[in-house]
């Protein structure tokens, strides 16, 4: 698009971060590149995501490795890299006794942006959010929502080329969640910035993100595009068969088909790289059953982060 | 269609690289001067300077009804020795001060003004801008100014202009008025050439008990959540030492403790600036503790506390 230079393939490069806490290590040698676009940062708490956020910020130092967000060195010009990235927090956070537009406006000038520019580009961004109307009101007065816009407002203003969006939908009802979603994705679809989406709502990641990148115990645990992650639990298949469940099993392992569970009464099957439905019904021919049903399961990001993080279904997260 | 409602626009346009700490200041400072601000500074900008103003006008009168004019009744009204041994720490306002800050002859009146004013100089900061830090912390503000490009020294220098701007509202504000005046009304034209220094001196002396109020008002509201309870405390502390001062002076007859007092800790370190002299037990290394060593330390408590509070965003 128009008036947008062209990002670097990766928005953030790190390599062997360590960061501990006393005793605690909170990231273990984290490798890992973020691409442009929308990335989804997903992990349990005490994953290391808030601590890999602020050490991107250039708020923490780490103790040994490198990072590099839009090609600038956090650990030698942190400023220059809050100067690039728009940072949206996770907690509240508001300027007392300001109103909406003022709190957006100190924002650009705390980036560097002229204030005229800052006042101008202040009101675009609250227009932008859906808060045109409630620019003059106190930001004491917002509703938990309107504050969750006006934080994206206050990231927005100064046209970063990154944003880093910690729980962004946090306290939203579902209304506001997917219009916040739909401007999130807006950016990244529309005006090419690149985000990184730190959430525990895999709902959200899943319908704005195109990566995602899973934290355990401050190591990657999982890192991929969401179209390829999705292709790889495609060869899972659910199998109904009328007929000797057991001499169907049998027939499966000779075609190198895993059983990965049992959904009621239908089984769950991982077929091998290539292999689909024909192995299937050879394997029914076999065994003299009869198959009832035969479908591909839909896998949710959610069942490719419980297994990354080697979490049964149903657990906690 | 307004340009503002045509959706998420690139900015093409310059950014600067200044530092920001005055904008941060005053975003500090603006929203603080609420009405019941400006009417307790009033109060204790006027205080002073109304007692003071009233004692020129009796001058005057004095002179005119004498007939010889203002400078000739100030030099008749200073009398022996009229100094800082006869007019030091502790004196109420004295006419024949006056006297001497109206011929152009001292500065002291201006001094006394600000040793006056040393438990004002807090209140108002103290009041205020309590919240200045605390309210940051709790209402997660830190996290504004640290994800942008804001060091942590400009941060705190924000801080400390913001404190000092409300500690000036009742030290520099009305002494350099009253110098105006002084200068204004003053028949004496040599009276601008006799006093230039004046205005530096008050600048400087209000910069020092600024700094000294800053210190106090954010070590409290880095250290502690609800901005009433710093502003409870900070005007409590120099009311504190001064009572604790008195006690062990009045036991011990000891006046070197009179250092624990504010007024006489700042009072000692400003008054060369207006051409004192120190008396002898006041004249001593230990004045630089509670006036210079003591905020100093309070400054770098603050620092770390605001590095503490950056780390938990």
């Amino acid at each position: 698009m128009d008036g947008y230079p062209p990002p670097p393939v990766e928005t953030v490069s790190i390599s062997g971060l360590v960061k501990t806490y006393g005793r605690t290590r909170a990231l273990r040698g984290l490798t890992v590149d973020i691409p442009q676009g929308a990335v989804g940062l997903l992990g349990p708490n005490g994953a290391g995501k808030s601590t890999l956020l602020k050490i991107l910020l250039g708020l923490l130092t780490a103790d040994s490795g490198r990072a590099h967000v839009l090609g600038t060195d956090v650990f030698d010009d942190p400023l220059e890299v809050r100067r690039k990235v728009g940072y949206m927090p996770e907690v509240d956070a508001f300027l007392p006794g300001l109103t909406g537009a003022d709190a957006v406006v100190f924002c650009g000038i705390l980036c560097g942006l002229p204030r005229r520019e800052a006042q101008r580009r202040a009101h675009e961004i609250l227009y932008y959010v859906g808060l045109g109307e409630a620019r003059y009101r106190r930001t004491e007065q917002y509703s938990m929502g309107m504050r969750q816009r006006l934080r994206l407002a206050q990231a927005l203003v100064h046209d970063p080329e990154l944003i880093f969006l910690d729980e962004p939908t946090n306290g939203l009802d579902p209304d506001g969640r997917e219009e916040v979603l739909d401007l999130i994705g807006d950016l990244v679809k529309t005006h090419k910035k690149s985000i990184v989406l730190c959430s525990h709502l895999l709902h959200d990641v899943e319908a704005v993100c195109e990566h995602v990148v899973v934290l355990r115990e401050g190591e990657v645990a999982l890192s991929g595009s969401v179209a390829e992650i999705r292709r790889l639990e495609q060869d899972t298949w659910r199998v109904r068969i009328a007929g000797d469940e057991a001499a169907f099993r049998r027939a499966l392992q000779i075609g190198r088909i895993k059983v990965a569970g049992r959904d009621d009464e239908a089984l769950r099957v991982v077929v091998p790289a290539g292999a689909g439905a024909p192995e299937l019904f050879v394997a029914a021919r076999d065994s003299g059953c009869v198959l009832r049903e035969v479908s591909t399961l839909r896998q949710s990001l959610e069942s490719v982060f419980l297994r990354a993080l080697d979490i049964p279904a149903g657990g906690d997260t | 269609m307004p340009v503002f409602e045509q959706g998420y626009r690139p900015y093409h346009g310059e950014f600067s690289r200044r530092s920001s700490i005055l904008a941060m200041a005053w975003q500090n400072f603006r929203p603080r001067l609420r009405w019941w601000v400006w009417l307790l500074a009033a109060v204790l900008l006027f205080y002073p300077h109304l007692v003071w103003a009233v004692s020129i006008f009796i001058t005057n009168m004095v002179a005119g009804g004498a007939g010889g004019g203002v400078s000739a009744t100030a030099a008749s009204m200073l009398g022996d020795g009229a100094g800082w041994t006869a007019y030091g720490f502790g004196v109420d306002p004295n006419p024949a001060l006056v006297g001497k800050a109206l011929s152009g002859q001292s500065l002291w009146l201006f001094w006394q003004i600000l040793e006056h004013a040393a438990v004002a100089n807090i209140v108002l900061p103290a009041v205020a801008a309590g919240g200045v830090l605390a309210s940051d912390r709790v209402s997660g503000a830190t996290q504004i100014y640290f994800a942008r490009p804001v060091t942590r020294l400009e941060y705190l220098l924000s801080k400390i202009l913001c404190t000092s701007a409300f500690s000036f509202m009742v030290t520099a504000v009305p002494l350099l008025l009253l110098w105006a005046e002084c200068a204004a009304f003053n028949p004496d034209a040599t009276f601008i050439l006799n006093t230039w220094m004046a205005p530096f001196a008050i600048v400087g002396a209000s910069a020092l008990y600024a700094l000294w109020a800053s210190s106090i008002v954010l070590a409290l509201s880095a250290s502690l959540r609800r901005p009433v309870i710093v502003s409870v405390c900070a005007v409590f502390v120099p009311l504190l030492s001064m009572g604790i001062s008195g006690a062990i002076v009045e036991t011990t007859q000891n006046k070197m403790w009179r250092l624990i007092d504010p007024t006489y800790a700042m009072g000692g370190l400003t008054a060369p600036m207006f051409g004192g002299e120190l008396p002898e037990w006041l004249a001593t290394p230990w004045l630089l503790v509670p006036s210079v060593v003591l905020p100093a330390a309070l400054f770098a408590f603050v620092w770390w506390r605001i590095r503490a509070v950056e780390v938990v965003t």
